[in-house]
């Protein structure tokens, strides 16, 4: 049975370059434009990941992980988010509302399924 | 990778594309109505999505480029720069280098002789954008630097580490999975063996099924880096205490390794299979020759020179071992005509004592009932026994606090360590005894109390030489007995609490309205209040975003309490206070409103009348103060408080209780008398009943509540310190 | 509580102990995902089982996905177990549950797929 992982970002190449990428490594993924389609995607969905960028229009990073946080299905599921490096105020609210892997932009595909590897397997 | 970059290399021109329309569209409205956030939101997030795909792409140009739009853009966005009209025009000019950037990878054949003109032109724009971001040329290469961070896995020679890892209590609930860990491990090489250690999982009604409590003994044969290692576990860094023993290690590595292991008196044939010095065999046999030994003399060879004689174990990690075992087998010593028994059995046999003591107390009732004297002082006579028996039970419990204490010497050496400054800790009252249930849970909050005092508290040793201390802190841990509680103590002579600021900084919260008169020690115990910190920035040494408010929770949860006390430049102590058991107290009986209800014996100072001008000022409001020997006494309206029916007239009395450094009054309607009672804790129904600690059951089958003294001495506290504002009197004394 | 109330908690004791050595519950079935969104209803079951006096028998057929909170919760187990002086009995463990328990280097003890005997 393989694993769900779902990514939030507002870029389309992203979506579809990570979403390759993970495919192509086994795993079955969700995509989500910003932090409100994603939470209207999930929908009670079992997910083993969630990569989610931090600026996005409509409702960014940190607030969708707060409200993700708060869905008893969701409450355990790692996330990753994607970050740049000057967001230090962002990191530590983000740390506070309960994710704890972090990834600066920009990154290699190789470079995520390395860390997505880290938090599940396919 | 290269065919799924090619498949979706088209959206990412069409996206840039996109998004450098968007850039030029924020920038020109902008120009119109400077400082529109939403405009520069999505400013921001344009250079941000270009600058993010591009990396993936691996367009360095772009990256790099884009990079410093995007920095100058965060600066304009978190108000240091101001987005003047020079400024939009600047930025225009950089979209459209980011577009001809694009261009040149998109089709690198048409940009054919304008390469250098544009190389040129992207260097000028790039110093201005540093001219105006206020940073120096060359601090934009982190960009490109710092995505080599990843992972590198740097070929060497293989080798076989030892890992040992131990896994922070939040791991699972943060969505860490230690198999995801383990299974990446195993993909950098050879992972074997693999010892799984569940010691620190805590008897069945202490235990967690959510909280993480493992911790892994692991060899892994492999050409990669100890970065690399490292690597597995970057996201849970902070959060596990991890150490790499390289392959072909001298004896040295081991020998730490052993000194450092948490687990309590592990075998040394354990610790030596653990560790990879030896082999599971090699221990067998050499516990079989040992055996062999013991059958034809009676001399007993010590098993580490059996190991070091068979096997080849270099000696000196024999012997660390060895004086490790024997460290505890001294400890064992004269524990060695005792039983090892599971905590489990223990409480059980608790639990019926204290079943015991309230059957007793019923069966003394009927005696009395029936008027039957001998009876009766046969029922006396089993009470007293009981009462013994308790009190024996209790003691099994008893633990001494000195090993919770020692795992902060190295708390305190590995922090002053990476903090450079210079630390010693003092350890007194090592022997003081404390149910073990409550060493149990006290070891986090004092934890968090050392680290605060080692972060916060103690300055850097330039710092003390220039304020005439020795450059050497003292951090101190003290335990000791205090009228049926303990006391631990966590004292510092670093810089101390700033009175003011603790203050200001309250004000600021909402936490106290300005102009309040607070005395100092009211002040600072103010950073115990919930929403206050006192770290102005949050290090990884003192934990993220637990505060004060949550020791103080959990020291309350313990029936506890826990006050500071603090001098500027000279030092800060706080003060923790606890019952010595959770499981029995001994209790005081009072009737309100036709309810029983138990209080803490040890907490009633005295009891007294509540005079009828007392009864008539306090009415039936839940709280109020009276006037006690000529003093203020905040008290708490118990009947009023539980909103029953207040009963104005007849004889009621005051119990005068104390808690700590404060005192209150609980008016009850009748005083039942001293009883002793087992507390059985109030389902989670009852939890968020305030005043309530737990409940038990009477001699006569009656169900008491048992008050939450603390939390009541707190609310009267209050309600007096409100009446304070109004600037209301108490009545005075006729 | 009352001299009844005692003699209550005294037959229901004897009476647990009664059907734990006729063996009477059946085993608890471990649930298909066996993971931290899952172990602490799970673990109540051990905890219900244990202060009913029983065994800890676990049927592990369902199990298709473990992460190392599940693996806790079965090392927490057999230590209560122990601890009660119980009997821990893991049988069924699928291939998911047999991969993680090697990669930790565990065991229970119990080939896959046979029963104890000494169940009746």
């Amino acid at each position: 049975m393989s694993k769900t992982i779902m990514i939030v970002d507002d870029s389309s190449s992203m979506r579809q370059v990570v979403g390759i990428a993970l495919k192509s490594a086994g795993y079955d993924v969700l995509e989500g434009c910003d932090g409100r389609d994603a939470l209207a995607k999930l929908d009670g969905r079992k997910v083993h990941l969630i990569i989610s960028d931090v600026n996005m229009p409509n409702m960014d990073g940190i607030t969708f992980l707060k409200e993700v946080k708060k869905h008893a299905s969701y409450k355990f599921t790692p996330v990753i988010m994607l970050t740049t490096e000057s967001q230090e105020s962002k990191m530590n609210e983000g740390r506070a509302a309960g994710a704890k892997a972090w990834m600066v932009k920009p990154f290699k595909p190789a470079q995520i399924l390395d860390a997505v590897s880290k938090l599940v397997l396919p | 990778m290269t065919s799924i970059l090619d498949q979706a290399a088209g959206t990412f021109f069409a996206e840039a594309r996109e998004m450098l329309v968007q850039m030029e569209d924020c920038l020109l409205r902008l120009d119109a109505e400077p400082g529109d956030r939403d405009t520069l939101d999505a400013l921001f997030r344009s250079a941000h999505t270009i600058k993010g795909s591009a990396g993936l792409f691996g367009f360095d140009h772009v990256v790099s480029f884009t990079h410093e739009v995007e920095t100058l853009l965060d600066r304009v966005r978190d108000g240091t720069i101001e987005l003047t009209a020079p400024l939009v025009a600047l930025l225009l000019r950089s979209a459209d280098m980011i577009g001809r950037l694009i261009g040149a990878v998109e089709s690198p054949a048409a940009e054919d002789g304008t390469g250098a003109a544009r190389d040129a032109e992207s260097r000028a724009l790039l110093e201005a954008l540093h001219a105006a971001t206020g940073t120096r040329p060359g601090d934009g290469t982190t960009a490109a630097g710092g995505m080599a961070g990843g992972a590198s896995t740097t070929a060497q020679a293989t080798g076989t580490w030892h890992i040992s890892v131990r896994f922070g209590r939040e791991m699972f609930r943060n969505g860490m999975d230690p198999l995801a860990f383990l299974r990446y491990l195993s993909t950098l090489g050879d992972l074997e063996p693999v010892v799984t250690l569940d010691d620190a999982i805590p008897a069945a009604e202490d235990f967690d099924p959510e909280t993480c409590y493992l911790g892994f003994e692991m060899r892994l044969s492999t050409g990669a880096s100890r970065e690399a290692i490292e690597e597995a576990f970057s996201f849970v860094r902070e959060d596990c205490d991890l150490r790499l023993v390289p392959p072909g290690s001298r004896v040295e590595a081991y020998l730490a390794l052993i000194e450092q292991l948490p687990e309590a008196d592990p075998r040394l044939g354990e610790i030596l299979v653990a560790c990879g010095a030896v082999t599971r065999a090699e221990l067998d046999r050499a516990l079989a020759t040992q055996a062999r030994t013991r059958e034809t003399e009676d001399v007993q060879v010590p098993i580490g020179a059996l190991l070091a004689s068979e096997t080849g174990v270099p000696a000196q990690v024999v012997e660390a071992a060895a004086a490790r075992q024997v460290k505890t087998r001294e400890t064992r010593a004269e524990e060695s005509r005792l039983l090892r028994i599971g905590a489990d059995k223990l409480d059980g046999l608790i639990n019926l004592v204290g079943e015991l003591v309230i059957a007793g107390a019923g069966a003394n009732l009927l005696a009395q009932r029936a008027r039957d004297r001998p009876l009766t002082e046969a029922t006396q006579t089993v009470l007293r026994l009981v009462e013994d028996i308790r009190n024996s039970a209790l003691q099994l419990r008893m633990v001494q606090i000195g090993e919770t204490f020692n795992r902060y010497r190295r708390v305190v050496h590995d922090v002053s360590k990476s903090l450079g400054k210079q630390i010693e800790l003092t350890i007194s009252g090592a022997d003081t005894e404390l149910d073990k249930s409550v060493v149990e849970r006290i070891g986090d909050p004092l934890m968090h109390l050392v680290r605060n005092a080692l972060d916060h508290g103690i300055e850097m040793p330039g710092e003390r030489r220039a304020a005439g201390k020795p450059e050497t802190a003292r951090v101190s841990l003290n335990a000791f007995h205090d009228s049926g509680s303990i006391v631990i103590e966590v004292i510092d002579d670093g810089r101390g609490l700033d009175r003011d600021r603790i203050l200001r900084k309250a004000i600021e919260r909402g936490l106290v309205e300005a102009g309040t008169s607070m005395s100092d020690s009211e002040v600072l115990n103010l950073v115990f209040e919930a929403g206050f910190s006192t770290a102005e920035r949050v290090t990884d040494l003192s934990g993220r975003g637990v505060g004060m408010d949550v020791v103080r929770r959990n020291i309350e949860a313990l029936r506890g309490s826990v006050s500071l006390s603090s001098r500027v430049g000279e030092g800060t102590r706080v003060t923790i206070r606890l019952p010595l058991t959770l499981a029995i107290i001994d209790g005081f009986l009072v009737e309100v409103a036709g309810g029983s209800y138990v209080l803490p014996l040890d907490m009633v100072r005295e009891c007294v009348d509540l005079r009828p001008e007392a009864a008539a000022q306090l009415g039936d409001a839940p709280l109020g103060c009276i006037d006690l020997h000529g003093e203020v006494l905040p008290v708490v309206h118990l009947a009023a408080w539980f909103g029953r029916p207040v009963v104005a007239s007849g004889r009621r009395s005051v119990v005068v209780v104390r808690f700590g450094e404060n005192r209150a009054g609980l008016v009850v309607d009748r005083l039942l008398g001293e009883f002793q009672t087992v507390i059985k804790p109030l389902g989670k129904l009852f939890a968020h009943l305030r005043g309530i600690g737990g409940s038990t059951i009477l001699g006569s089958g009656e169900v008491a509540l048992i008050l939450d003294v603390p939390a009541l001495v707190a609310s009267a506290a209050r309600g007096a310190q409100a009446q304070r504002k109004e600037e209301q009197t108490c009545p005075s004394s006729p | 509580m009352t001299a009844a109330d005692l003699l209550h908690s005294i037959t229901s004791t004897a009476v647990a102990e009664a059907a734990r050595s006729a063996g009477a519950a059946p085993a608890i079935a471990l649930p298909a995902e066996l993971t931290i969104y899952n172990v602490a209803a799970t673990g109540a079951l051990f905890s219900a089982r244990l202060a009913e006096g029983g065994d800890l028998e676990l049927d592990a057929s369902a199990v298709a996905e473990v992460d190392a909170a599940g693996i806790q919760l079965l090392l927490a187990g057999r230590r209560h177990a122990r601890a009660w002086d119980r009997r821990f009995l893991l049988h069924d463990a699928t291939n998911e549950l047999q991969a993680a328990l090697s990669l930790l280097g565990l065991s229970f003890d119990v080939p896959p797929g046979n029963p104890p005997e000494d169940l009746q």
